[in-house]
């Protein structure tokens, strides 16, 4: 299936023009610290126990005075070894973990300032609401629909009880219906998600996040468990999103093959700081290939 | 390494822990022998008195089959309500009671509790408790049967959702949806049919217990059973234990039907 043929505009509010070069994601000077143990069964909480604090101090970081932006309309991949922190920049601008220092904005509005300051709560969720995540695995309902699940996207702007028994506005559907056909799946609308395949699943969680209307999509290997056809095409997707809706992607990768074809800047990590951070065409292999080497060679 | 070097690993143990664990099983079930007093002779000599019973409760008197229809239907509706009003108690007692949606610990341990004294308490005795509180009839009995059946479903109902596939609420979590909203199109769905296919099964236990229920004034075949019982009415006996048997047989296959389906 040819996704670029498929170019419905959704419903709801569009996003920045892909011509506006604005950093949607900056994250700057961040350092963050493991605690020693997943911080909590529910993103967004955290350890506050001094314990847990003076482990945090302790150990290494994950991610050492890292800076990064990424404009409308850009798609950027990160590339790094296992345990270099690419997940961990991304959990940490999803909110999902709390660097011990610096600042993180999402389209402007500040999800954790210099001071420590961070969003809770109602606010949180709305800064969520313009952060579209993509996960490894597609994370659907495996026995709701596939359009059930893209609706589950728009939950955020209608945080009330109706909402909770599945009751949306009729809006809400058309713009889940549409943001379906953006990724080629609308004849699947019915069908129950745990029917799809590897690569189906993970286009109906990228409409998920599409349905979010968001400013920003952050993406965490999203085509590592899928084969090389299905990983083209979520590629392409998320590219298309970028340029076409003026989205700013960031996607984490372990194929740099993938990174040098599809992102517009790619952002080297290597042991939690930032390694280089080039267009794909000022970019040699041997510059990828050392942040995959031992640091003992 | 040579072989003289190699740590000692925990194979070595084996046969002695294994020859430790027979005999710590002999023990028990010699001692569980002594303490029940098991005379096997015994139902070689008492073969007379089962035999006396057997003859005098055949053939099954159906005079009165017709009769029993309503107790028949009360004790299918002691199950049902009792089953009913456990599932509705026991989604968000189950759910509190669960590591990964309870949001707060003081309400995990209040939850936890709550099921472990429900459970603890046989169902016969929450029984004695309601005839004493609402007087003789099914409704005691099914009372009984909610609160005992809250701590078994509330149980298995917190393990199935703290076995759930917590990607989906964590996906939700991420799009800025609220904790109902995450509990209702996350948590909910993935959960149902095992809660369903568990649910059911309690019916099933349900109904056998909403007999033995009968038996301290709670109505039903039970309170019917006993009173024949006490009558020494063996043939109306036996044609209660017959009817009986066709319902459990019944429930059990609908229920592993309805199981099977929705898996």
């Amino acid at each position: 299936m040819n996704l670029l043929a498929a170019r419905p505009r959704s419903a709801a509010p569009p996003s920045q023009p892909a011509a506006a070069e604005t950093a949607l994601i900056e994250v700057a000077a961040i350092t963050v610290r493991y605690p020693g143990r997943y911080p909590g069964r529910y993103p967004g909480r955290y350890p506050r126990s001094a314990r847990a604090a003076a482990h945090a101090a302790l150990a290494a970081p994950a991610l050492d005075n890292v800076s990064l932006s990424v404009d409308a309309g850009e798609m950027v991949v990160v590339l790094g070894a296992n345990g270099s922190g690419k997940s961990t920049l991304l959990r940490s601008i999803a909110f999902m973990l709390r660097p011990v220092s610096g600042r993180i904005a999402v389209g402007g509005r500040t999800l954790i300032g210099p001071s420590g300051t961070a969003l809770s709560g109602r606010a949180l969720a709305e800064a969520r609401m313009a952060l579209g995540m993509v996960f490894q695995q597609a994370n659907l309902v495996k026995r709701r629909s596939v359009l059930a699940n893209v609706l589950t996207g728009t939950l955020g702007r209608h945080r009330n009880l109706t909402s909770a028994l599945g009751i949306l506005p009729r809006r809400e559907r058309a713009h889940a219906a549409a943001c379906l056909a953006e990724v080629g799946l609308s004849t699947l609308a019915a069908q129950r998600a745990g029917t799809l395949s590897g690569g189906q699943a993970q286009r109906v969680s990228i409409a998920r996040a599409l349905a979010q209307s968001p400013r920003a999509l952050l993406a965490d290997e999203p085509v590592a468990s899928l084969d090389p056809d299905a990983a083209e095409e979520v590629m392409r997707l998320l590219r298309r999103v970028s340029h076409d809706d003026g989205l700013a992607v960031l996607c984490v990768l372990h194929q740099p093959d993938f990174a040098l074809r599809y992102a517009d800047r790619i952002v080297g990590l290597r042991a939690g700081k930032i390694a280089f951070s080039e267009r794909p065409a000022a970019l040699h292999r041997a510059d990828i290939a050392a942040l995959y080497e031992s640091p003992r060679t | 390494m040579s072989a003289a070097t190699l740590p000692r690993t925990r194979t070595h143990a084996r046969p002695a822990l294994a020859f430790l664990g027979v005999l710590l099983f002999l023990v028990l079930l010699g001692q569980s022998v002594l303490v029940v007093q098991a005379r096997p002779q015994d139902l070689f000599t008492g073969a007379h008195g089962i035999a006396d019973i057997l003859a005098r409760s055949w053939p099954p008197d159906f005079s009165q089959a017709s009769a029993m229809a309503w107790p028949a239907l009360e004790t299918i509706d002691i199950a049902f309500f009792g089953t009913i009003v456990a599932v509705i108690l026991a989604l968000p007692v189950a759910t509190l009671a669960a590591r990964n949606t309870s949001p707060a610990w003081p309400l995990y341990a209040l939850a936890r509790t709550v099921i472990a004294f429900a459970r603890a308490v046989p169902d016969l005795v929450w029984a004695l408790v309601f005839v004493t509180a609402v007087g003789l009839g099914p409704f005691p009995g099914a009372l009984a049967l909610s609160v005992h059946s809250l701590g078994m479903l509330g149980r298995l109902f917190a393990e199935v959702i703290e076995d759930m596939d917590m990607g989906p609420v964590e996906a939700l979590t991420m799009t800025g949806a609220g904790r109902l909203q995450v509990f209702a199109h996350a948590v909910v769905p993935s959960v149902l049919p095992s809660l369903f296919g568990i649910a059911l099964y309690r019916f099933d236990e349900n109904l056998r217990s909403s007999l033995v229920l009968g038996f301290v004034g709670a109505g039903g075949l039970g309170f019917q059973l006993l009173t024949a019982m006490n009558l020494f009415q063996y043939r109306t006996v036996s044609m209660l234990l017959l009817i009986i048997f066709v319902l459990v047989i019944a429930a059990e296959r609908l229920s592993a039907a309805l199981r099977q389906r929705v898996s």
